[in-house]
């Protein structure tokens, strides 16, 4: 099952297990394994809390480097929308509509392409 | 010169910088860009812009450091944040570093067009409440410093060039002319007006506890002392502290206060560690600092210390004319605090009110008045409910161009004197040799008495005060 899921629901699925396995240590009574277990649990949340910060970074810079070509594209499209007339705007807006659809383009390439790797 | 408010963009993006300056040249605004922080802030300084919108992520100087820099060179200019990062965590930090508003790309133009109408709406705001500000100083006097009058407006004047300084100030006048208030307002006008001010008067506690109330203690410091407790120089760090009644103080504590004053660090009373401070110090007396000085009282090194400023605030017998203006302003505030609807005070009233000595100056006249503001039943304080303010207007009077002065009998000396050398020095243009030379004394003895009077270096001006 784990190897269909994305790169969030991994995490996510860990977090579930891990939350159940410190409910179940816990419950466990006091024994010699006990301080091992806790120890060994915390090294886990520890890896887990890592891990969900490296994701939440990564979708952070996704969503800039998405919003900023966007950006571009949607303000010469308003400008064009208010004139349409004037050539050196239609070649500069097609200018900025090319260039930003390229970079797109290239960071959907890159996206899929990690996601594949993992 | 354009009337178009000014925008400045800053994006290190180059097709979403050239949009935006489009996009806003469209609505009407004038623009200018910049591609990173630094070059803002360069261009800023010059074009003092109405408005900033700027990206947050650049290389170099980002969207939050422009911030942080720009709210200290115009603290009232709004800026609008852009971003690609749509974290709540930047948005709260960027609007608790004082950002306008915040939006994330791709910018709902719609929003920015309305954010952009709101924030100039506020810059145009805080703009009218200056003016207003000034406008309300004009009719009324400096802040809560009520006072038209010629001998005022030479205190608004000092008090304005004071507080751009951090020079320590000396402050004197008779008893009730209003020192404490002349601090406060030097305070609240100087750059340290977010920091605390705090009083201290030195005449009214034995020289330990005064030691103790200015510097603090240690625990165990004196018999009392059961724990440590921060003095008035500590509680005052960042902004302004006033020693009333310095004059007053025991040479041994003028000579620790001294101390303060050339290297900005002292000890608490039984303590060990150097404490650093940074205060801006107005002293204030009663007395003639420079006779107290001469009489031994006042500490030489202390008084040439504190003497960088020095503001002599005047009796009210010298600015009568600011009485109508006083009284006008203590019944706004009765009226306030005692929930009342008084209109003011009858011409009679107000003839009694302008004609009497005010030995006690204008904490006296804010008795009387709300003595009768609390007897009165009507909406109009007569004379009958004065309280006795009977005798006497032994005030000097001087009549424009005039050459006379009028004095009346029983008038002080020192009173007639003074007035008498300062309108002959105002008659020759403040030129000292030939005031000196028509009043019959020599140059040193006329520079004696403007030293004494705090007005050395003063300019007289005719037909006013000093």
């Amino acid at each position: 099952m784990i190897g269909a899921m994305s790169a969030s629901e991994k995490t996510q699925d860990l977090r579930a297990r891990l939350e159940r396995l410190e409910q179940g240590v816990t419950r466990l009574a006091d024994g010699p394994d006990r301080a091992s277990l806790v120890e060994g649990v915390q090294a886990l949340r520890e890896t887990v809390e890592r891990l969900e910060s490296v994701e939440r970074a990564e979708r952070h810079q996704l969503g800039h480097d998405l919003r900023v070509p966007l950006n571009a594209i949607a303000g010469w499209a308003h400008i064009l929308r208010l004139d349409a007339t004037s050539v050196d705007t239609v070649h500069r807006a097609v200018e900025v509509f090319d260039r930003n659809i390229r970079a797109l383009t290239r960071l959907i390439e890159r996206y899929t392409s990690e996601r594949a790797e993992r | 010169m354009s009337s178009k408010p000014t925008i400045l963009i800053v994006d290190d993006e180059e097709d979403s910088r050239a949009a935006l300056q489009t996009i806003l040249g469209t609505w009407g605004y004038a623009t200018d860009v910049a591609s990173d922080g630094r070059e803002a802030l360069q261009k800023a300084a010059g074009l003092r812009p109405s408005l900033v919108v700027t990206d947050l992520m650049m290389p170099d100087m980002d969207g939050l450091s422009l911030l942080t820099a720009l709210q200290q060179e115009m603290p009232r200019m709004p800026v609008i944040i852009l971003t690609g990062r749509a974290s709540v965590e930047t948005a709260v930090g960027a609007m608790r570093q004082g950002a306008y508003d915040y939006l994330t790309k791709p910018v709902d133009l719609d929003r920015l067009r309305l954010l952009i109408e709101k924030a100039l709406e506020r810059g145009r705001t805080l703009d009218e409440i200056t003016i207003l500000r000034r406008r309300v100083k004009d009719v009324w006097g400096l802040g809560r410093l009520i006072g038209r009058s010629a001998p005022m407006q030479e205190v608004h004047r000092l008090i304005e060039q004071a507080a751009a300084t951090p020079a320590p100030v000396l402050i004197h006048g008779e008893t009730g002319t209003g020192k404490e208030l002349v601090a406060r307002t030097l305070h609240e006008l100087s750059a340290r007006a977010s920091g605390p001010f705090v009083a201290v008067n030195c005449a009214a506690m034995p020289e330990t506890l005064l030691e103790s109330e200015i510097f603090g203690h240690e625990r165990g410091a004196f018999t009392d002392a059961r724990d440590r407790r921060e003095g008035c120089f500590e509680l005052a760090h960042g902004g302004t502290l006033l020693l009333d009644e310095v004059a007053e103080m025991q040479p041994g504590t003028q000579a620790k206060f001294l101390r303060v004053l050339e290297e900005g660090a002292f000890r608490r009373l039984g303590g060990k560690t150097e404490i650093s401070v940074d205060v801006r110090v107005v002293a204030a007396t009663n007395k003639d600092p420079f006779a107290a000085m001469k009489d031994g009282v006042f500490r030489e090194d202390l008084y040439y210390r504190l003497n960088v400023f020095t503001l002599a605030v005047p009796p009210l017998r010298q600015r009568v004319e600011d009485i109508p203006l006083l009284v006008t302003g203590f019944i706004e505030e009765f009226n306030a605090k005692y929930d009342k609807r008084i209109t003011g005070v009858d011409d009679a009233t107000l003839k009694i009110l302008m004609s009497h000595a005010w030995p006690g100056n204008v904490r006296e006249l804010r008795n009387v008045v709300e003595r009768a503001f609390i007897a009165c039943e009507g909406d109009m304080i007569t004379a009958k409910i004065l309280p006795g303010t009977s005798p006497v207007a032994p005030v000097a009077s001087w009549s424009g161009d005039s050459e006379m002065l009028t004095a009346p009998i029983g008038l002080p000396l020192r009173e007639v004197e003074k007035q008498f050398v300062l309108r002959t020095l105002a008659a020759e243009s403040n030129n000292k040799t030939r005031a000196a030379d028509r009043l019959g004394i020599s140059t040193k003895t006329l520079h004696n008495m403007l030293q004494r009077w705090g007005l050395l270096h003063r300019h007289i001006p005719r037909g006013g005060s000093a």
